[in-house]
């Protein structure tokens, strides 16, 4: 039995009081931030994991809510706007904002095997995958998030654009937790919302 | 050249962030109205149906009744292009979205013989330089993985050669390609079915 925990930027990160629980269940498949918690929290233990988490949250802050823009619900203001312009001009020239050497900072001390695997779109073969076994390779999988950092391995982005929730290797008798976000919350004013 | 197709780009990125359309869909809405605006559903000698895409629930809507041009303008509204439409509680834009080649919906709707055409371009995003050619070969599988199953279960497939190499905006060559694909489509095998 497998389970499938993730999806949803911030709103993932609801997951993470449950994935103990889960994890002693069968094979856990992650992506995104709850992918990177579960990971780090096997390798450093949940109090660091909780601590990069909030460091990677903060340091990123205004690219995530960009990506995440559809959900920001107060007034967007003309920083915002400046933000998101800055944006479209990185996103049109390169596919990340952080070089990969910050994706590195907070793998720092990840080490050793995980029975956890991440989803994964591999580029190079257009076709889906999980990547297993190496814990730094599986956390640094879940965070090569599309616009984020560089792709993972020079081929890999996590499936944040296509699944959200990593259900792509579902099987019959499989747990999901699911954390679907209600689209009717989001602004529909622009053409990208 | 490749600045210049950089800024395009980034132009349109901007656009999409800031404004809901590229078009002005009351000019297209009104050329709309004006050839189909008198005619229902009912209307039609061979039952007719368009789809939609409810917004909010990505859910594929089935148009198959009351007025053509209403079910028309919605089925065009192409997120980027046109603003979406609004029809009671419900925000609708292009059925394509979801599904660009709805054999499901024809099934559905008791057809006995479904001819599907295909006219998906065969020309992939190449590049991973940017997020939004990644963006765009994300989408381009999560198409495939849809339209084949749409595929197999059509009875008969027509896919023209020449519509496999133009590009969705190759607006300048489609006279030429309508031309040719009519050509072949004359010489398909339809399974022994006369039309």
């Amino acid at each position: 039995m497998k389970i499938h925990v993730g999806g949803y930027g911030f709103q993932g990160l609801a997951a993470l009081e449950h994935i103990s629980d889960l994890a002693s269940k069968g094979n856990i498949i992650l992506n995104k931030l709850t992918g990177y918690y579960t990971v780090t929290a096997e390798a450093l233990g949940e109090g660091e994991a909780i601590s990069r988490l909030n460091e990677f949250v903060k340091s990123l802050f205004g690219t995530l809510k960009v990506m995440d823009g559809s959900t920001i619900s107060s007034p967007v203001g003309l920083r915002d706007k400046l933000q998101k312009i800055r944006h479209c001009r990185i996103w049109s020239r390169q596919n990340y904002v952080f070089e990969s050497d910050v994706r590195d900072f907070f793998l720092k001390g990840v080490s050793g095997s995980t029975d956890a695997s991440s989803e994964v779109f591999d580029l190079e073969e257009r076709s889906l995958k999980l990547v297993s076994g190496a814990a730094g390779e599986v956390a640094a999988s879940c965070i090569s998030i599309l616009g984020l950092f560089p792709t993972f391995m020079g081929r890999y982005v996590a499936t944040t654009f296509f699944s959200q929730i990593p259900v792509s290797f579902l099987s019959d008798g499989d747990i999901v937790l699911l954390n679907l976000r209600d689209p009717s919350f989001g602004k529909l004013n622009t053409a990208s919302n | 050249m490749r600045e210049r197709g950089t800024d395009l780009q980034c132009d349109a990125c901007l656009f999409l962030n800031v404004f809901g359309a590229a078009l002005p869909s009351g000019v297209y809405s009104r050329t709309i109205r004006k050839h189909s605006n008198r005619y229902r559903f009912s209307n039609t000698k061979i039952p007719f149906v368009c789809t939609s895409t409810a917004i909010c629930s990505a859910e594929l809507l089935v148009q198959n009744e009351g007025s053509i041009y209403e079910a028309l303008r919605v089925s065009m509204a192409i997120p980027g292009l046109f603003k979406p439409e609004k029809k009671g509680d419900l925000t609708l834009a292009d059925g394509g979205i979801p599904n660009n080649l709805p054999v499901s919906v024809a099934r559905e709707a008791n057809s006995t013989f479904v001819v599907a055409v295909d006219l998906s371009s065969s020309n992939r995003v190449t590049s991973f330089n940017t997020s939004n050619s990644i963006l765009g070969v994300m989408d381009e599988y999560r198409a495939d993985l849809i339209l084949q199953r749409e595929i197999a279960a059509a009875d008969v497939l027509i896919s023209p050669v020449m519509t496999r190499n133009i590009d969705m905006m190759g607006f300048s060559s489609f006279i030429d390609v309508m031309n040719e694909s009519y050509e072949e489509t004359l010489g398909c095998d339809l399974n022994g079915v006369t039309l």
